[in-house]
């Protein structure tokens, strides 16, 4: 075909990446040269770019929506028979799209800062817009190179988008969470441009603190709903598994968390800069260590999406490349500058936000090294294994415990000197006393056993929840994270300690008790989708002999994959969930089933939007400050 | 200089603290790491290996075709996993996962069983099938490139 | 603190991410994809099957003299070779080569209704009903495919589905150089 998709999302392409690459290379050359019109040029080239890039990401959505199988990347992830729906989500559902999509928000972003570094320094701007330039070359590069979205084909048949995929949450989160990704690269080429101009100072921190807290609250709702979407997509009513995809994405999170808590100090007085600043960079690394360890296939994972080791070796390439050259150029200024020494007292605010830093990036640390532990023992030939979630689960345990601990003490703390009073001590103390008394009550009250672990957490959560009071007033955005953080908490603790699941075989006609619940199976009826057929099953919920609800889980089979999929029914609720997954078919018309009683589960997720709002709260602040 | 000195003492206090804390993690992330490691074996490699029952470990191989039996009125599955080479026989307890299919890659974790010695099963507690249409778990591969 | 811990301490970010990097690196060499065959360049093991195409006519290693051959392993409840099965008829409508198949451990009835019900890209079609035939190509598992030259020489392998990209990129270049 002469008018092929084909030639025009190439020409976009290839045109974005002439962009990038003189929004490289212009303001770096002016910078060196003092050539102010050269550095005037790094914003049109970058708003040329965004506007190419966002019409080929136009054109590939244009294509799925007009199924073009004459391309490849359609052909593979889409068919006549998906929904209309589906064919959106499908324009992210494997390798190249989502590539696309992560250029895409990447020059959203380079947008974003293009419209609001009008005050900036001239320089800084630039050279800011230079290093986004860069990343957003070498990505274009690979992009076109190894997973070309336009590539064409001939007489392909199409295969339909992955089943898992077919799900509206999935229309969301990947986008919410390469947003996060991607938008710390914005921190990552300002930092990196204060580097090159050898000027990082606490005006850095002033920066550069919205466009963190703005990435990491994207990561955050990118990673809830990811969550969420494993709950009732997967079928195992678990809501997160320590897989090695989850993982990366948990990893930018802890990392940009602990940025976020150290970045307060140093804006409000230069401190701990040096760390900061291998924060910031560490943030984006991670970010591109985790598109590397989700696209190469390094790593076993349940998510396996395609594998590729060229495509890995490409990405490896410019991981080592981005990162290793910014923390050369990190080394390189530190060695000049020595921090004079100052006065610190490790009871005021700022210590206990640098404790903060800490414990989030030592769990990052536990996270990143029990992910790459297999990849280690491997290398060295020590045999294959594979790292339990038990792992994770124990290793951060104490330091969760430790982390609620500051949280809870950090509106008493003061900035400065006089950081510690005996008052705030003293109303500190009857808080926590407090709070460990509720804990008990409360466990007591409502199951009459004597749960250690779960008394431990939950008082400490309670003393996050109580002390936070104080500090509602003046520092709201604050306040709600942590109470969001505390909420996300307290549904994992509650949920994973009184959970109740059974695995069973039903006959229609037949009942099976979950705590007070009753389920009473009553029958299983074909179904006819349009791009898949199934059986779908009714169960009346009792509680009390009064009827609560149906459920309908079903079982189906996308024809064109021939792929099976269980698609759960859930009764959701504030405080509990009623989870039902059919299994398989056994003899005599039952059915194995997979029943679930989950309690507090939704405070999870609803923690996480909390955290996420008070973020986009605070930028929202950020944002009326400045005009 | 008296409290300069004060200063330095205090510092190496701290870092002394630090250090231990340090050291706690890392020892503490280790026993952790030990605990919870599943070796990998095949069918093969897990008869060589020979393990005491109860030992967690992890199987992977290919779903042998015609060898899933369902015991009636209960939910019990016995089937074979093999690497092409020797085939061990596998107890499940529970619902398969979507993607276990006879002639598939399967991975199995759990133990041997205590049951007899002459006739070894492994007991299951997990079935992990991947979410994709590939025809054998990639440890699987790895394991058998070696040879 | 000296300067030599102070250097150190600089230094300390930049080697922990070099180690990093190379056990990612390692990773990424321990490529599943490409399983190196002890049988590569060396001339096919002798062997004799049934042809399923041709009953009277056995189907044995001199059968790849003469012409380039891809030697296809598979089995009718692979789910995998019912998915790839497409493109081998591709292949066959499209290019000028040969297919030659084993059936792994598998019944010539379920085989019929395989082919009868998603078509039939082999010219001929070997039963190794026991799998030692498979055994002796040193074959893990199906499906795996192999090139053989004019010779009977093992040329390449590869394990895993062929989709459009194994075929353009892989095997149709190394094919497109034997003959």
């Amino acid at each position: 075909m002469l008018f092929s998709l084909y030639y025009f999302g190439t020409a976009l392409i290839y045109g974005a990446l002439g962009c990038a690459f003189l929004q490289c290379l212009l303001p770096f050359y002016g910078y060196f040269s003092k050539n102010k019109y050269c550095l005037a040029l790094a914003r049109p080239c970058a708003l040329l770019q965004s506007l190419l890039i966002a019409n080929a990401f136009l054109l590939l959505i244009i294509a799925f929506i007009s199924n073009d199988f004459s391309i490849a990347y359609v052909a593979k992830n889409s068919h006549p028979s998906l929904p209309f729906f589906y064919r959106l989500t499908a324009v992210w559902g494997a390798h190249e799209g989502s590539f696309l999509l992560w250029i895409f928000l990447l020059n959203l972003w380079t947008t974003a800062l293009c419209f609001c570094s009008k005050d900036w320094d001239q320089d800084l701007r630039a050279l800011s817009l230079a290093l986004l330039g860069l990343i957003s070359f070498c990505f274009l590069l690979f992009l076109s190179q190894t997973s070309d979205p336009f590539a064409p084909i001939a007489n392909a048949i199409p295969q339909d988008l992955n089943p898992l995929l077919q799900d509206p949450g999935f229309f969301v989160h990947p986008p919410m969470l390469y947003a996060g990704y991607v938008g710390f690269s914005v921190v990552f080429a300002i930092t990196l441009a204060y580097l090159v101009k050898g000027a990082a100072s606490s005006h850095w921190a002033h920066i550069v603190r919205p466009w963190v807290l703005a990435a990491w609250s994207f990561l955050t709702v990118g990673i809830t709903l990811g969550s969420w979407w494993a709950y009732h997509v997967l079928g195992w009513g678990g809501f997160w598994f320590w897989d090695p995809v989850e993982n990366a994405s948990l990893l930018p999170w802890l990392a940009g968390a602990a940025l976020l808590h150290l970045v307060c100090v140093v804006e409000k007085q230069g401190r701990f800069l040096g760390w900061a600043l291998i924060l910031a960079i560490l943030t984006f690394s991670l970010s591109i260590l985790g598109t590397f360890l989700v696209r190469s296939g390094v790593l076993i994972s349940v998510h396996s999406f395609a594998n590729d080791p060229s495509r890995g070796a490409f990405l490896l390439l410019l991981l080592a490349f981005i990162t290793g050259s910014a923390l050369a150029l990190y080394i390189f200024r530190s060695l000049k500058t020595r921090a004079a020494p100052s006065l610190f007292s490790w009871t005021s605010r700022e210590a206990l936000l640098l404790m903060q830093s800490i414990l989030l990036f030592t769990a990052m640390a536990t996270v990143l090294l029990g992910t790459l532990y297999p990849l280690i023992m491997e290398a060295t030939g020590l045999g294959t294994l594979s790292v339990g979630p038990p792992y994770f689960n124990q290793v951060l345990f104490p330091l969760l415990l430790l982390t609620l601990l500051f949280m809870g003490w950090a509106p008493f703390s003061q900035w400065g000197l006089s950081g510690w009073t005996q008052a705030s001590g003293r109303s500190a103390g009857r808080q926590l006393l407090l709070s460990l008394v509720l804990a008990v009550a409360l466990t007591l009250f409502f199951t009459q056993q004597w749960n250690s672990t779960v008394i431990l957490k939950l008082s400490l959560i309670l003393w996050v929840l109580l002390s936070v009071k104080t500090a509602f007033l003046k520092q709201t955005t604050m306040a709600l994270a942590h109470i969001g953080f505390a909420v996300v908490i307290l549904g994992i603790v509650l949920s994973s300690a009184f959970s109740k699941e059974r695995e069973v075989r039903l006959q229609p006609g037949e009942t099976v008790a979950l705590g007070p619940y009753v389920f009473q199976f009553n029958d299983v009826q074909g179904e006819e989708g349009p791009n898949y057929r199934g059986v779908r099953g009714s169960f009346t919920v009792l509680r009390h002999h009064k009827k609560i609800t149906t459920l309908t889980p079903e079982k189906r089979i996308y024809s064109v994959r021939s792929m099976v999929m269980t698609k759960v029914d859930i009764y959701p609720g504030v405080f509990h969930d009623l989870y039902v997954a059919l299994g398989e078919p056994l003899s005599d018309n039952a059915w194995s089933v997979r029943l679930y009683y989950k309690p507090f589960i939704r405070w999870v997720w609803l923690g996480g939007l909390g955290i996420a709002l008070s973020g986009f709260l605070a930028l929202l602040r950020f944002a009326r400050r400045q005009t | 200089m008296l409290k300069l000195n004060k200063l330095q003492t205090r510092r190496l206090y701290y870092l002394l603290a630090l250090m231990l804390g340090l050291a706690l993690a890392a020892g503490l992330i280790l026993y952790s790491l030990k605990q919870n490691i599943n070796l990998f074996f095949t069918p093969s490699q897990a008869l060589q290996a020979n393990l005491p029952a109860g030992h967690r470990f992890r199987l992977g191989g290919q779903v042998k075709p015609g060898s899933v039996i369902r015991e009636k009125n209960r939910l019990q599955v016995h089937f074979i996993l093999t690497d092409l080479k020797r085939e061990l026989p596998v107890t499940y307890s529970g619902i398969l996962p979507d993607l276990f299919r006879e002639g598939n890659g399967a991975i199995a974790e759990g133990s041997w069983g205590t049951a007899s010695q002459s006739k070894k099963t492994f007991i299951a507690t997990e079935i992990l099938a991947k979410h994709d249409e590939n025809y054998m778990p990639r440890a699987m591969y790895e394991e058998l490139r070696k040879k | 603190m000296s300067k030599k811990t102070r250097l150190l301490l600089a230094f300390s970010p930049i080697l922990i991410f070099i180690l990093v990097l190379f056990f990612l690196w390692r990773g990424l060499s321990i490529n599943p994809e490409i399983l190196p065959s002890a049988l590569l360049g060396k001339p096919a093991p002798p062997f004799q099957l049934v042809d399923l195409m041709s009953p009277a006519y056995p189907l044995t290693e001199q059968n790849f003299k003469g012409q380039v051959t891809l030697l296809h392993v598979w089995a009718s409840w692979c789910y995998a070779c019912q998915m790839e099965n497409a493109m081998l008829m591709e292949i066959k409508k499209n290019y000028p080569i040969s297919i030659y198949g084993i059936v792994y451990k598998d019944e010539p009835q379920s085989i019929q209704t395989f082919l009868h019900e998603l078509g039939n890209p082999y010219s001929r079609l070997g039963n190794d009903s026991r799998g030692e035939v498979a055994m002796d190509f040193g074959v893990y598992g199906t499906p795996e495919t192999f090139v053989i030259d004019k010779k009977g020489t093992i040329v390449y392998r590869h394990v895993g589905v062929i989709n459009q990209q194994v075929w353009e990129t892989e095997l149709w270049p190394v094919i497109k150089q034997l003959r």
